[in-house]
């Protein structure tokens, strides 16, 4: 039993250390190459975690194997787009100028059903609205709508909206953070000051964001909910 | 460009694991099935008390080898050595010399299916 425990143990680390080796995209968007990493690695990882007559190196030696593997592989699609194709395949365009390409959705195996279902994702709910539709190589469809039917924006209105910057999270249960603040360019003395200004002590708040023209928002923590 | 060097790490590691797990399989595997062909000799010269003491030895030294071998190798394929080892040794004080060829051969037998499978010859890999 003590054994399980530490094999286990063992083995998340080794997991969780090789999904950081392989990167972000591990954990977003994923590749084909991606998906056959990730499902064998959880595939080989139960087996020496399961059985304790096999081996902890029968499951951490293919691992490294398939880690190593999807690095060469993704340095490989990045340098030649060729192999990148082979790989990944290439996108394909479902509704080209407002037509829907039944052939090529014969090829994906793709029925009505399951493309209105990814339009409806993207808040696209007639498919008269949808001008360009392609099926991207990690399976997710990205649309273009009709011009006529995109939402209006600032640039069309032709209006002048400041750049604010990214509104991040300063405070966040009564911690401050460092990184948040470099993002909008403030530093601890601007928050303690506004929390002087406000009558506020650090640990009463639980949410603080700020951006970087100086704007902010203050959420204090429920009575009772401090932790 | 650091995951490609990790990756390079990585291969470099791997290489020289599984290098070393076939040098030390051959030589573990290769210095016990000598002195089980050494006791099937000895048996056949009917020399009991020699064959014993030699059984003991290889005994003594699987056992050191066992916890090598255990960290790479399916645990249950080294139980079954361990337990035809221990046969062999009660065979040796008061069994038929017909049932210790058998066992020294059964033994010889698993050591060399351990040898080879961890060659990398084709019907391994298939």
């Amino acid at each position: 039993m003590i054994i399980s425990i530490i094999r286990a143990a063992l083995l998340y680390t080794m997991i969780i250390l090789a999904i950081r080796i392989m990167g972000k995209r591990q954990i977003s968007e994923l590749q084909t190459s991606e998906l056959v990493v990730t499902l064998l690695i959880s595939d080989i990882a139960a087996i020496p975690m399961q059985d304790s007559a096999q081996p902890l190196v029968s499951g951490i030696v293919p691992i490294a194997v398939l880690v190593m593997a999807e690095i060469v592989i993704s340095a490989l699609m990045l340098k030649h787009s060729g192999f990148r194709k082979l790989v990944c395949g290439s996108p394909i365009i479902l509704i080209n100028d407002g037509k829907v390409d039944q052939r090529q959705m014969r090829r994906l195996r793709m029925t009505i059903e399951d493309l209105f279902e990814q339009l409806r994702q993207k808040d696209v709910f007639s498919i008269h609205d949808v001008a360009y539709a392609i099926m991207e190589t990690n399976g997710k469809i990205s649309v273009i709508k009709r011009p006529e039917k995109e939402t209006i924006s600032a640039d069309t209105l032709k209006l002048e909206v400041p750049d604010n910057g990214l509104e991040t999270v300063v405070i966040s249960d009564g911690e401050l953070s460092d990184f948040s603040l470099k993002i909008c360019e403030k530093d601890a003395d601007w928050v303690y000051n506004i929390l002087q200004k406000e009558s506020y002590d650090i640990k009463d708040i639980f949410i603080m964001t700020a951006n970087r023209s100086g704007e902010y928002r203050i959420i204090k923590k429920n009575k009772g909910a401090s932790s | 460009m650091n995951r490609l060097w990790a990756a390079g790490a990585i291969l470099l590691i791997l290489i020289a694991v599984c290098t070393s797990a076939v040098f030390i399989t051959q030589s573990i595997t290769v210095s016990i099935v000598e002195q089980m062909e050494e006791i099937s000799l000895t048996i056949l010269k009917e020399d009991r008390q020699t064959a014993t003491a030699l059984c003991k030895k290889t005994i003594d030294k699987w056992q050191v080898h066992h916890a090598v071998l255990c960290t790479y190798m399916s645990h249950i394929q080294l139980e079954e050595i361990d337990r035809s080892l221990t046969a062999l040794s009660a065979y040796l004080e008061y069994g038929e010399e017909a049932d210790i060829q058998a066992e020294c051969n059964r033994i010889i037998e698993m050591i060399s299916h351990l040898q080879e499978a961890e060659l990398p010859y084709i019907q391994n890999i298939l």
